[in-house]
């Protein structure tokens, strides 16, 4: 088995099956109650083996719903890990994009969104942390 | 706002209007040598991280048996804290190492270089792609 740290190892009977994924599911809202990025994410299951992420954001004056996105690449915490612990989605807004890792600690969910402009606005690309606790 | 499209209302400037467009981060509070804080890590011991002509190059030592792993160079992606800030704040950085995919995520903090690896297996072997945090400090 290759390896480029120790951590990659495992014993052979170490191996485990598809990562459960129930640890991310359901409706997580920001610890910020007036949070400028994203208030509050549901993600679901959306086919075999497969997850979606909706997020809401903070609009002017009414919450602005996002397009359903796939999680991409879904994460354990080692190695022979059974349950999931973090994922990847990406988002293209035409103007922007996004990509939205998160990752649970401490029964918070820990988001970093990270925002590539290519509208050519002058605006930095930049990254935003949010702390989303679970609400059901 | 000028017209500005948003996702969020953290995408659009304070102060209605933004930096001149191509403008280049500060990156100086990345570059350096970075030792784990934790001595006994099984995971990545050290970082060496450059600014090459605006470029900020990574490197990144894994723990072996008995060598380091050198994984090599890869160039990173550097954001800001907010749309109208010139100051790096985070990095992101890829490596494509074969049997396995590694997205390296690192910010600064508190004097700290706090680096997210989210590791992707290619070669079959059945492990799980893992995510983990660690933690360095100025060499």
């Amino acid at each position: 088995m290759d390896f480029l740290r120790l951590q990659d190892r495992i014993a052979p009977d170490g191996l485990s099956e598809d990562l459960d994924a129930s640890t991310l599911l359901g409706t997580w809202v920001s610890t910020q109650s007036d949070s400028p990025g994203i208030d509050k994410l549901v993600i679901s299951r959306d086919g075999p083996g497969e997850l979606k992420l909706e997020a809401l954001s903070a609009g002017d004056q009414e919450p602005r719903p996002w397009e359903a996105v796939r999680l991409q690449a879904l994460y354990g915490d080692a190695p022979d890990a059974t349950e999931v612990w973090a994922f990847i989605a990406e988002c293209d807004w035409g103007f922007a994009k996004v990509s939205l890792q998160g990752n649970l600690t401490q029964g918070l969910l820990v988001l970093a969104i990270f925002t590539t402009f290519t509208d050519d606005s002058g605006r930095s690309d930049f990254l935003a942390r949010e702390f989303y606790y679970r609400s059901d | 706002m000028g017209g500005m499209e948003w996702t969020k209302r953290q995408d659009l400037p304070k102060s209605g209007h933004a930096s001149a467009p191509g403008l280049q981060l500060n990156m100086h509070r990345f570059v350096g040598e970075w030792t784990n804080t934790n001595r006994q890590t099984g995971g990545v011991m050290d970082v060496k991280i450059a600014d090459r002509d605006g470029d900020l190059v990574v490197r990144v030592f894994g723990v072996g048996d008995p060598e380091p792993c050198d994984w090599g160079e890869t160039t990173a992606k550097v954001f800001a804290l907010g749309v109208e800030s010139a100051e790096g704040e985070a990095f992101c950085a890829n490596y494509d190492l074969g049997f396995m995919e590694v997205m390296l995520q690192a910010r600064a903090n508190l004097g700290l270089l706090v680096v997210a690896f989210y590791s992707r297996f290619k070669d079959g072997s059945g492990r799980a792609d893992y995510f983990i945090r660690e933690f360095y400090r100025p060499v």
